[in-house]
């Protein structure tokens, strides 16, 4: 191991982070509204890769454009799961909902895998092997396209978040959901927006996975957890923080597979998770409530 | 003044059972319970291998659906992570079997005792998590350990163990120590639940700030209780090691064992000491009547669990003692008060 592997996989790593942050993104926005851990959203992340995958194969479009078109669909998906799986039981205490996207995801899973089969899958272009030159290292290109697609993803969703009625909505909903809904905002259309939203979010998230790795209907599992470290990371419930986490997380795992060797990759995320809750059991910047 | 109501209904709830038909009956319960037992016993000696093999695996799940109701029933500790008290488990048998040739019984044993002693190693950073923290926290655990063994050479790494097959016990006999296990996880339950800990674990379930308020040691009773669910939990996989006679870390450190747990549980009725086994019935009979078509057997295993949390939150056992009107609550009314 010399001081290039180090840098080029502290490289790697950073532009890598981006594409963590927007597969945590929708996982820390339904956590932050709702304090629901959505178990499914793994497999909401690997669905939209293998709808990329079969919709671009099959229409000859760039898979990223054909993100575009996944993100309603994603959407769609999303919205009745909140409306009328989980609100029901959001009253029920944090259990109930979590257990009830548990189920959803073997669900989601099974139903992959009578789909799309066992194989292993990833989503080629034109583009898919191009790589360039950073600071001496060499990086794909789409690392660099996935990093700069989760600035532009995540400064919208703060957009929407911070200026518009939506957005706003959300925000009170997380805030205080009793005093939001006497001011007139109905928290559960809120909560399945948010689900909605976060779900969405999936759709840019699980194409970016698809193609910058290969997915099989159980990779979901890998990819939440990548989630949850990064939102421990950046703080629970922020947006930007996304950033911040899925950066730190793309850095440590590119520096440490340098030195551990990438067997190991997966395994260093969870440990810095584990680590920083023991630390500090709200997260890292968690705001100090339940 | 809901509350109120709710803990007077449950009173005369109470008052009801108490003048119901079957609880005056309690010797008709441990006739039944006598019966049942006998014929399990008794088994092996009529019925052929398949369902000698059937039976022995619903004991494993019998096993690790209790040592998950412990905590995740009565503790309300719901771990995602007990894959990991399984496949440790798992390994500490193999390992002792194949490179100390220890015997079947000393290292199933041994199995119990190390996922316990890995569980009170955890148990000190993992308590500081509450709720969906220690959910997320165990999940993590379990899938960090995975990923370790997978990589490991030490313990084989991708490829597993080979266990030597001279060692291990007939078909016949892994029955009978199935049959133990699964009596001594409810068995171990009923004992827990009728120490002082054990009505500490309820309190903690309910309320874990006001259980500590009351003077219970929260720390140690969830410890106790997270070390002899992983026990259990430890034991199964010891033993269904030595029945497979080879492992890989890949399926037997699997989220799939922390998955049927949790299944059978919620179906059967978390909180309750029958629930588990009628959970292990019903997963049993649906996964025997789709064998053929295992994917679509875990979709509809999904579809029953979730219509189950939404309609039937005290499982099937919880919803069938409510119309019988047999004492006892569980989990999940006994929050609502």
């Amino acid at each position: 191991m010399t001081s290039s592997t180090l840098l080029a996989g502290a490289i790697s790593g950073l532009l890598l982070g981006g594409l963590y942050a927007v597969t945590a993104l929708g996982l820390s926005m339904v956590f932050g509204v709702m304090r629901l851990v959505n178990i499914v959203h793994g497999e909401l992340l690997i669905l939209a890769a293998y709808l990329d995958f079969t919709i671009s194969g099959a229409l000859g479009i760039d898979p990223l454009l054909t993100a575009l078109l996944l993100i309603p669909v994603m959407f769609l998906i999303g919205y009745p799961i909140q409306r009328w799986l989980l609100n029901p039981l959001m009253h029920q205490g944090m259990e109930p909902p979590l257990l009830v996207t548990f189920g959803l995801s073997i669900i989601a899973q099974n139903l992959m895998l009578l789909i799309w089969k066992a194989d292993s899958r990833a989503i080629t272009t034109g583009y898919s092997d191009v790589g360039l030159q950073l600071f001496g290292v060499r990086v794909p290109l789409l690392y660099l396209v996935a990093f700069v697609l989760a600035f532009v993803l995540i400064g919208g969703i703060q957009f929407l978040l911070s200026h518009s009625y939506i957005g706003k909505a959300i925000r009170a909903a997380s805030q205080d959901a009793r005093t939001a809904q006497v001011m007139g905002i109905n928290p559960e259309a809120v909560y399945a927006l948010t689900y909605a939203i976060g779900a969405a979010t999936a759709a840019l998230g699980g194409t970016l996975i698809g193609m910058s790795f290969s997915f099989v209907p159980t990779s979901g599992l890998t990819w939440l957890l990548k989630g949850f470290v990064v939102v421990v990371l950046g703080g629970m419930g922020s947006i930007v923080g996304m950033l911040g986490g899925g950066l730190i997380l793309g850095v440590a795992e590119g520096v440490g597979a340098a030195i551990t060797g990438t067997g190991y990759r997966d395994m260093i995320g969870l440990l810095i998770f584990l680590a920083v809750l023991v630390i500090r059991p709200r997260g890292l910047f968690g705001r100090s409530r339940e | 003044m809901y509350r109120l109501r709710r803990m007077s209904v449950e009173y005369q709830k109470s008052r009801a059972s108490q003048g119901s038909l079957l609880s005056h009956l309690s010797w008709l319960r441990w006739a039944l319970l006598a019966l049942v037992l006998l014929a399990l016993a008794l088994l092996p000696q009529v019925a052929d291998p398949y369902t000698i093999a059937l039976v022995y695996t619903m004991f494993i799940y019998v096993a690790l659906a209790q040592s998950w109701n412990l905590v995740g029933g009565y503790t309300g500790l719901i771990s995602l992570g007990h894959a990991a008290f399984f496949g440790l488990g798992a390994y500490t048998t193999a390992i002792l079997m194949t490179w100390a040739n220890v015997d079947f019984y000393p290292a199933i044993l041994a199995s119990g005792l190390v996922a316990s002693i890995f569980a009170v190693i955890i148990s000190f950073p993992i308590f500081r998590f509450r709720g969906i923290y220690f959910a997320i926290g165990t999940l993590v655990l379990s899938e960090a350990l995975r990923i370790w063994m997978i990589n490991w050479s030490l313990t084989g790494g991708a490829q597993g163990i080979n266990l030597p097959i001279a060692n291990t016990p007939d078909p016949i006999s892994f029955y009978y120590v199935g049959f133990a296990l699964a009596i001594i996880a409810t068995g171990v339950l009923v004992l827990v639940l009728h120490s002082k800990p054990g009505f500490g674990l309820r309190a903690i379930r309910d309320n874990e700030d006001a259980a500590q308020n009351m003077g219970v040691n929260t720390f140690m009773v969830k410890l106790t209780a997270f070390a002899i669910s992983a026990c259990i939990a430890g034991l199964a996989g010891g033993i269904y090691a030595a029945y497979l006679g080879t492992i890989e870390p890949y399926s037997i450190f699997s989220v799939d064992w922390t998955i049927t747990a949790i299944n059978t549980v919620i179906i059967g009725g978390m909180g309750t000491l029958i629930g588990p086994i009628i959970g292990t019935i019903f997963t049993t009979a649906l996964s025997e009547g789709l064998k053929n078509y295992q994917t679509i057997h875990l979709i509809i295993t999904g579809v029953i669990l979730i219509l189950v949390i939404r309609f039937l939150p005290a499982g099937i056992w919880g919803q069938l003692r409510n119309w019988l009107r047999l004492p006892g609550s569980t989990a999940r009314e006994a929050r609502k008060v």
